[in-house]
C-alpha cells in the first residue's frame, strides 16, 4: 500500500485526524439528536470537534485566526484554547464531583438518622423532647 | 420556652436545648466529655462519623442519642447530621461542642445567655475575647488568616472565624445548610449567616489545647488547600 499522500496535498496526521474529528462530531450531533446527551453539551462536542477537524485541515487558518487575535503563532492559539478548556473540564468535573458528594452524603445522613439509637436513660432523662 | 431561665445556674437550662457532638475515633476521650456535658444538658446527640474504634459502644453507655455515618464524611457533614436530627426532635436551641475535650461545658450557658440578649439566631465562641490554653503559634496564625480571609470573602469582621463551639437559635440552624464536608463548614456557617442576614454575636470561650487535641485537629498547612476549597464552592454556589 502506497502512503505516501504528498501528491493529494494531505499529510497523513490530516488523512487520520480530520475524518477522525469529523465521524466524532456527527457522532456528537446524533446523540444530541436522538436526546441521548444534553442539547448544550451535545452542540459544544460538535463545535469542539469541528472546530478541531477545520485546524487540522487548513492550518494556515488558525494562524491567520492567531495574527488578527494579536497572537504570532497558530500553534500558540491552539495551545491557549487547549489550556482553556482543560481548566473548563476541570472546573465541570469538580462540580459534577461536588453535586455526588452532596447526593452521598444526604443519603447516609439520613440512613444515620432513620437509625439512631440511645444510650439508657437516666431517671431524670427518661422523657423525651 | 422560659427565656428567663437563660442565665446561670446550668440546672435551669431551657428543655429545649440541644448540644451535637461529633466524634471520629474518640474512644478514649468521649466518655468523660459526655459526663460533663451531662452535667449541664439534657439532650446531647453524638455524631459518630464512621470511626474505626468504639465510639460508639461508649457513647451509648450514656443517656444520649447517637447517629452514626456509615462511612467517614468529615466534621461539617456531620454537624449538619447532628444539627438536623436536633431539628427534627424540636431543637429551640443547639449548641456545637467538640468531642476532644477541648471546649468547657461552663461556656455552654454563658453562650445562650449571649444569644438571647442579644437577640441574635448565631453567638459564635471567640478563643481570642476568652482564653485559647497552650495555643501554639502556627496554630494562632493559621486562625488570624482565617479572620482576615473571612472579613474579605464573606464581609463578616469576627475576632475568631474557625471555633467549635457556637449556639444557635432554631431559626438560625434552619438557616444552616452545610454542603462542605469537612473543615470548611466553619467558614461555610459564618457565610450563611452573612448571607441570610442572621444576626450574630461573639461569646469570649475557652479553649485547651492538648498534645492529643492537636494531633486530631487542623494542620496549619492545611489552610491553604482549605481557602482554595471555600472559593470554589463559592463559584460553583
Amino acid at each position: 500500500m502506497n502512503w505516501d499522500l504528498a501528491h493529494t496535498g494531505v499529510n497523513t496526521f490530516q488523512a487520520i485526524f480530520v475524518p477522525v474529528c469529523a465521524l466524532l462530531a456527527v457522532r456528537t450531533g446524533l446523540r444530541t439528536w436522538r436526546g441521548q446527551m444534553p442539547r448544550f453539551s451535545g452542540v459544544l462536542g460538535i463545535l469542539v470537534w469541528s472546530a478541531a477537524a477545520i485546524a487540522i485541515a487548513v492550518p494556515d487558518l488558525t494562524s491567520r485566526v492567531a495574527e488578527n487575535l494579536g497572537i504570532r503563532r497558530g500553534a500558540d492559539l491552539v495551545s491557549y484554547l487547549a489550556i482553556l478548556g482543560g481548566v473548563a473540564v476541570c472546573f465541570y468535573f469538580y462540580q459534577r464531583n461536588r453535586q455526588m458528594e452532596n447526593v452521598i452524603t444526604e443519603c447516609i445522613r439520613r440512613e444515620a438518622i432513620r437509625d439512631a439509637q440511645r444510650g439508657p436513660c437516666r431517671e431524670i432523662d427518661e422523657r423525651e423532647p | 420556652m422560659n427565656e428567663e431561665n437563660l442565665g446561670l445556674p446550668s440546672q435551669s437550662l431551657p428543655d429545649g436545648l440541644w448540644v451535637v457532638i461529633v466524634a471520629y475515633n474518640e474512644q478514649l476521650r468521649i466518655g468523660a466529655v459526655l459526663d460533663d456535658l451531662l452535667e449541664v444538658v439534657k439532650n446531647v446527640v453524638a455524631v459518630d462519623d464512621g470511626s474505626c474504634d468504639d465510639t460508639a459502644g461508649e457513647v451509648l453507655k450514656r443517656p444520649v442519642w447517637l447517629v452514626r455515618h456509615a462511612v467517614n464524611l468529615g466534621q461539617g457533614a456531620s454537624l449538619q447530621t447532628g444539627i438536623s436530627f436536633a431539628l427534627e426532635r424540636h431543637a429551640e436551641y443547639i449548641v456545637t461542642f467538640d468531642a476532644d475535650g477541648q471546649h468547657c461545658t461552663a461556656d455552654i450557658p454563658m453562650l445562650l445567655e449571649r444569644l438571647v440578649a442579644a437577640g441574635a439566631d448565631f453567638a459564635l465562641g471567640s478563643r481570642f475575647l476568652g482564653k485559647a490554653q497552650n495555643i501554639p503559634w502556627g496554630r494562632k496564625l493559621m486562625l488570624r488568616m482565617a479572620v482576615v480571609f473571612t472579613r474579605i470573602f464573606s464581609g463578616v469582621a469576627l475576632t475568631d472565624a474557625h471555633n467549635g463551639l457556637r449556639a444557635m437559635t432554631r431559626r438560625g440552624a434552619l438557616h444552616v445548610h452545610l454542603t462542605m464536608n469537612r473543615m470548611e463548614h466553619a467558614s461555610q456557617i459564618i457565610d450563611q449567616i452573612a448571607r441570610c442576614g442572621l444576626k450574630y454575636v461573639e461569646a469570649p470561650v475557652t479553649i485547651r489545647y492538648t498534645a492529643d487535641s492537636l494531633a486530631k485537629g487542623q494542620r496549619t498547612s492545611a489552610a491553604l488547600r482549605l481557602g482554595v476549597k471555600i472559593l470554589l464552592e463559592k463559584m460553583i454556589r
